[in-house]
C-alpha cells in the first residue's frame, strides 16, 4: 500500500540520508521524497511517499522515531490530510493541435506558462491521483519531458 | 531454467573470470555449490580482508577486474577496508557477498549487515539484487562501471534465496548506462592548447600518477617523453611508469620523495599532470608549485581536475589516447638544458649504503634487492618506515611497484602479492613489510602453502610500529606509546611452522648472499631483516 510520512527533522547535513537509508536497506523505492525548510529554521519537513507492507513501514517508522535527528514522523492516512503534487509538462502542440490542448488543459485546471512554435508548457497543482490522469490524457498528443514535485502533504 | 547461483557463475565466466578471491559462509553456500562446477578457480584466504587485497593485485596486474567473493554480516564487514583501499587507488574490483533472505532484509537477523549501504563511501557503485532475472544484467554492468572511466570497485550483494530463485538465462546485451558515459578522447581544442604550452615552455616536466597504469600508457608515456625531451617525476602510485634508471626520470616528488623531485616541481613552468591526484602527500604544499607554474592536468575524472591545484589547462579522458593524441600533434622537441640539469643532479646521489652500527641498512637493502631481482619483478610495498625505504630507493626497470597509497594500509603487502603472483605466475614476486604489518597479514602464509603460491617476503624487523614511533620523536618529545611489538614471535620459526624456509640477517655483510639464496630457492621464502628502531624514513 501507498503511505504519505511526514516527518519533521533537524535541518543538518546528512538526516536525508539516514532517513532514506533505512528505506534502503529494506530494498524499498521511494516514490517521492521533499525536504523543505519550515516556520522555525532550526528543523525542516520532509515528506516521503513509499510503497510497501503496512507492517514493514510500521517497523521502519519505529526505527525512524529512534534517529537522533527525528524531532517527530507520523503516517499520514489520506482521509486526514491535504496533499498537492507540481507539474510542469511539455507537450508538443504541432498548429492543429494547439487549440485542442488548450480546451484541454483549461478542463484540467492547467495553466499554459509558455509557449513557442513547437511546444507549450503547463503547469497544474493538484491532488497525486488527478495529475496521473492529467499526464494520461496528454500523452496522445506526444509528450517531450514533464517534471512533477513530490506529494506535500499536511495533516488536517 | 537455472538458479540464481548458476547464472552468477555463468556470468562470471561471460566476464573471463579465472580467479576468485573468497571465503565461504551460509549465505554464498549456493553459490560456492555451483562454483565447485565451473572451471573458475576459487583461492581460499584466511581473511576476508585479504581476498580483496589479493584482488586488488590481480586487477592490477592482469588490467582488468579482481573478484572476491565473502559471506553476508561479519564476512561483508571485514571486506569493507579492502574495498576503501581499492577506491582510494582506483583499482576495479566486483565483490560480491552474500545477504540473508530479501524478505528479512532490515530485520537485524543472524549475520545481516547492511552493506550496501556501509560501503556505499568506498564503492564506486553497488547492487542490491532482488531479483534474480535482473544477476546476468548486473553483473555485466558491473564489470563494465567497475573497468571503465576511472577503475573502481563496484559490489554485488546478493540475498540467499536470489541464489536459489529459478530464472531463464538471457546473455545481456551490450551495457548501456544512460548516466554513465566516461570521456575517452581528449577535447581537440585542448590537445593543441596542450602542443602550444609545451612550445611556449622551458622547463616542462611531467608528474606521473598510478593513471598511468589505469590507462595501460607506460608505453605511451615514455614515447612522449623521449619524444618531446621532458623530464619526469612520479607520485608513489606511479613509481614504474617509466624505469626508475630512465635518463628522463628524476624520482619520486612528495613529503617522502626525491628532493630533486621536488626541486623540479617549484622550478619548472609547466607540469603535466597525468593521472595523478596530487594529494597532500604528493605535494607537501600546493606553494611547492613554484608560482609561475602553468598546470596541465589530464584525467578521466573531471572531479580531481582543478581539486587540489589550480589548473590551466583541464582535459579529460584517457591517458593513453590523449597522449597519443599529443604526440599526433607538431610538437617541437625541447633542448637538452633543463632535462641534462636534472640528470646531472641525479647522478649526484647516492643511494645510502653505509653500514650500521645495528642492523642493516634497510635504504641499501631495498636497492640492493630489486637490484638483484629480474628486471620485471612486481615489488609489493606495504606501509609504514618500510614502504617509504622502498619507494625512494627501490629500482622498478620494466616490473610494477604496487602499495596502498590513498588509504595507507599496512597489511596490504603479503595478500596482494598473492594476487599479482595469481595474475601472471612468471614474475618473480616480492612483498616487503615492516613486522607491525606482518603480523596483520602472517595468517596467508596459510593462503600461499594450499594454493602454492611462490612469492618472496621480506620483513623488516625493528621491534616497533617504526612510522608511528618516528612521529611520536619528532612531534610528540619521544613519548613512544603503544608502538612496542615486544611479544612478538619468531618470525622465522611462524614461516618454519608452514613449512616455508626462512632466514634472519642483521648485517649487509650478507644481505647480497641472503637475497641471492632467497631468490634462487624455488617457492616461497621468508627473510627477515633485523633494522634499528632509530632508523629514520628520510
Ligand atoms: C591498518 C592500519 N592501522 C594503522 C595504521 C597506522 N600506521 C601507519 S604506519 C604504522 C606502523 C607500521 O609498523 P610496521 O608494520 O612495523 O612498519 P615500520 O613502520 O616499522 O616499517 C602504523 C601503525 C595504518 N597505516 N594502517
Amino acid at each position: 500500500m501507498k503511505h504519505v510520512l511526514s516527518a519533521l527533522v533537524n535541518n543538518t547535513p546528512g538526516v536525508t540520508s539516514r532517513v532514506s537509508g533505512l528505506f534502503r536497506r529494506r530494498g524499498y523505492n521511494i516514490d517521492s521524497f521533499i525536504g523543505s525548510s519550515t516556520e522555525d529554521e532550526r528543523f525542516s519537513r520532509l515528506t516521503i511517499v513509499v510503497q510497501g507492507d503496512d507492517i514493514v513501514i510500521a517497523q521502519v517508522l519505529s526505527q525512524l522515531e529512534k534517529l537522533e535527528d527525528i524531532i517527530s514522523i507520523e503516517d499520514i492516512r489520506p482521509e486526514s490530510m491535504i496533499s498537492k503534487v507540481l507539474l510542469f509538462i511539455k507537450v508538443k502542440a504541432e498548429v492543429a493541435d494547439r487549440l485542442s490542448i488548450i480546451v484541454v488543459a483549461n478542463a484540467c485546471n492547467a495553466r499554459v506558462i509558455e509557449m513557442s512554435k513547437d511546444y507549450l508548457i503547463l503547469e497544474a497543482l493538484d491532488t497525486e491521483d488527478r495529475i496521473s490522469d492529467m499526464i494520461e490524457v496528454f500523452k496522445p498528443y506526444g509528450i517531450i519531458e514533464l517534471v512533477k514535485t513530490g506529494v506535500v502533504a499536511m495533516k488536517r | 531454467m537455472i538458479t540464481g547461483a548458476d547464472a552468477i557463475v555463468r556470468s562470471l565466466e561471460n566476464e573471463g573470470v579465472e580467479i576468485i578471491f573468497g571465503y565461504p559462509g551460509a549465505t554464498v553456500c549456493p553459490l560456492y555449490d555451483k562454483l565447485s562446477k565451473s572451471k573458475i578457480k576459487h583461492i581460499l584466504v584466511r581473511h576476508e580482508q585479504h581476498a580483496g587485497h589479493a584482488a586488488s593485485g590481480y586487477a592490477r596486474i592482469k588490467q582488468r577486474p579482481g573478484v572476491c567473493m565473502t559471506t553476508s554480516g561479519p564476512g561483508a564487514t571485514n571486506l569493507i577496508t579492502a574495498l576503501g583501499t581499492a577506491y582510494m587507488d582506483s583499482i576495479p574490483l566486483v565483490a560480491i557477498t552474500g545477504q540473508v533472505s530479501s524478505d528479512l532484509l532490515g530485520r537485524d537477523v543472524f549475520q545481516e549487515a547492511d552493506i550496501t549501504g556501509a560501503a556505499e563511501p568506498f564503492t564506486k557503485y553497488s547492487y542490491l539484487v532482488k531479483c534474480a532475472d535482473d544477476l546476468p544484467r548486473i553483473i555485466k554492468e558491473a564489470f563494465h562501471i567497475a573497468s571503465t572511466g576511472r577503475p573502481g570497485p563496484v559490489l554485488i550483494d546478493i540475498p540467499v534465496n536470489v541464489q536459489n530463485q529459478k530464472l531463464e538465462y538471457t546473455t545481456p546485451g551490450e551495457v548501456n548506462l544512460r548516466g554513465y558515459k566516461p570521456t575517452i578522447k581528449g577535447h581537440a581544442g585542448q590537445i593543441k592548447r596542450i602542443c602550444k604550452a609545451i612550445n611556449n615552455s622551458e622547463k616542462p616536466l611531467i608528474c606521473a600518477g598510478g593513471g598511468i597504469f589505469a590507462a595501460n600508457a607506460q608505453k605511451e608515456l615514455k614515447q612522449f617523453a623521449e619524444m618531446i625531451n621532458i623530464p619526469i617525476v612520479s607520485t608513489m602510485m606511479g613509481i614504474g611508469a617509466v624505469p626508475t634508471d630512465h635518463p628522463l626520470y628524476a624520482g619520486m616528488l612528495g613529503m617522502h620523495g626525491k628532493n630533486i623531485a621536488n626541486q623540479a616541481i617549484s622550478e619548472s613552468d609547466l607540469l603535466i599532470l597525468i593521472g595523478a591526484r596530487v594529494s597532500d602527500r604528493a605535494v607537501l604544499l600546493p606553494a611547492n608549485v613554484g608560482n609561475n607554474t602553468k598546470i596541465i592536468h589530464i584525467d578521466i575524472d573531471p572531479a580531481e581536475i582543478g581539486k587540489n591545484l589550480s589548473t590551466f589547462i583541464p582535459v579529460v579522458g584517457d591517458a593513453n589516447q590523449i597522449l597519443t593524441q599529443v604526440m599526433s600533434a607538431q610538437t617541437e622537441r625541447k633542448s637538452d638544458d633543463w632535462p641534462g640539469l636534472l640528470r646531472s643532479k641525479k647522478s649526484k646521489i647516492k643511494i645510502d649504503y653505509n653500514p650500521r652500527k645495528f642492523g642493516i641498512n634497510p635504504k641499501g637493502f631495498v636497492n640492493l634487492l630489486s637490484g638483484m631481482l629480474p628486471n620485471d619483478h612486481i615489488y609489493c610495498a606495504d606501509v609504514g618506515q618500510n614502504q617509504i625505504w622502498s619507494a625512494a630507493n627501490c629500482q622498478i626497470r620494466q616490473g610494477r611497484f604496487l602499495t596502498s597509497g590513498g588509504m595507507g594500509t599496512m597489511g596490504y603487502s603479503i595478500p596482494a602479492a598473492i594476487g599479482a603472483k595469481l595474475a601472471d605466475p612468471d614474475k618473480t614476486v616480492v612483498a616487503v613489510c615492516g613486522d607491525g604489518a606482518f603480523q596483520m597479514n602472517m595468517m596467508e602464509l596459510g593462503t600461499i602453502c594450499q594454493h602454492n603460491v611462490d612469492i618472496k617476503i621480506v620483513v623488516m624487523k625493528n621491534n616497533k610500529l617504526g612510522l608511528v614511533k618516528e612521529i611520536q620523536r619528532n612531534s610528540y618529545k619521544d613519548n613512544e606509546i603503544a608502538v612496542d611489538l615486544t611479544g612478538s614471535p619468531d618470525i622465522t620459526a611462524i614461516a618454519k611452522a608452514y613449512g616455508i624456509p626462512a632466514r634472519s640477517i642483521d648485517s649487509m655483510d650478507v644481505a647480497e648472499e641472503a637475497i641471492a639464496e632467497m631468490i634462487r630457492h624455488k617457492g616461497t621464502y621468508l627473510l627477515v631483516c633485523t633494522v634499528d628502531e632509530n632508523e629514520s624514513s628520510m
